[in-house]
């Protein structure tokens, strides 16, 4: 039983993901060194990938 | 996003089409004006100034905003940050990042240019879930 649940719960995880906007789950950025604007602790964060041209 | 001060980040990578090479120069330009502590005032004369993103502009705009025109000239010729941005651009590849400017709003895709509120309704959604 207690392995079942175990098994389930990334599945739950992965469903909740999902559900939760639509089709697409949130991606993880890394900020990694590029530059920033902001407070470290903002609940937002906003990665914008640019071409200047 | 003025209205949003201290609620929300704002980070750029960057994504030059391999085949455009000013583009490309235009990404060394802000990274090189960051070394010198004016990579927001550079991003946004670049932004507001493309295409004129030839060599003789961006020493131009080096100069208007006060930098070491030497220094940056340097950094730029050298390609002193092709490694943060060839970083980037393999980052973006691995995303699936086919056009500019893809933005993630904590996460959430959005391809293409929308309208301010576009954005405004997810970054507000996003503050809610964070109270």
């Amino acid at each position: 039983m207690a392995g079942a649940a175990k098994r389930l719960f990334p599945l739950l995880l992965l469903l909740a993901a999902f559900s939760a906007h639509g089709a697409e789950p949130r991606v993880s950025v890394p900020v990694g060194d590029s530059p920033v604007l902001g407070p470290p602790g903002a609940s937002v964060t906003l990665v914008e990938f640019i071409d200047y041209q | 996003m003025k209205e949003y001060r201290g609620k929300i980040r704002l980070v750029v990578k960057h994504f030059p089409y391999r085949y455009r090479d000013l583009s490309l120069m235009a990404s060394e330009a802000a990274l090189s004006a960051g070394d010198q502590g004016k990579f927001w005032e550079m991003h946004r004369l670049l932004l507001r100034n493309s295409p004129r993103l030839d060599r003789g502009s961006l020493l131009g705009y080096a100069g208007e905003i006060g930098l070491n025109v030497k220094k940056f000239t340097g950094s730029l010729d050298g390609k002193a940050h092709s490694g943060n941005i060839e970083r980037d651009r393999q980052l973006a590849l691995a995303l699936g990042i086919y056009s500019t400017p893809t933005l993630f709003i904590n996460g959430r895709r959005v391809v293409g240019e929308r309208p301010y509120e576009y954005f405004r309704r997810i970054v507000e959604e996003e503050l809610a879930a964070a109270r």
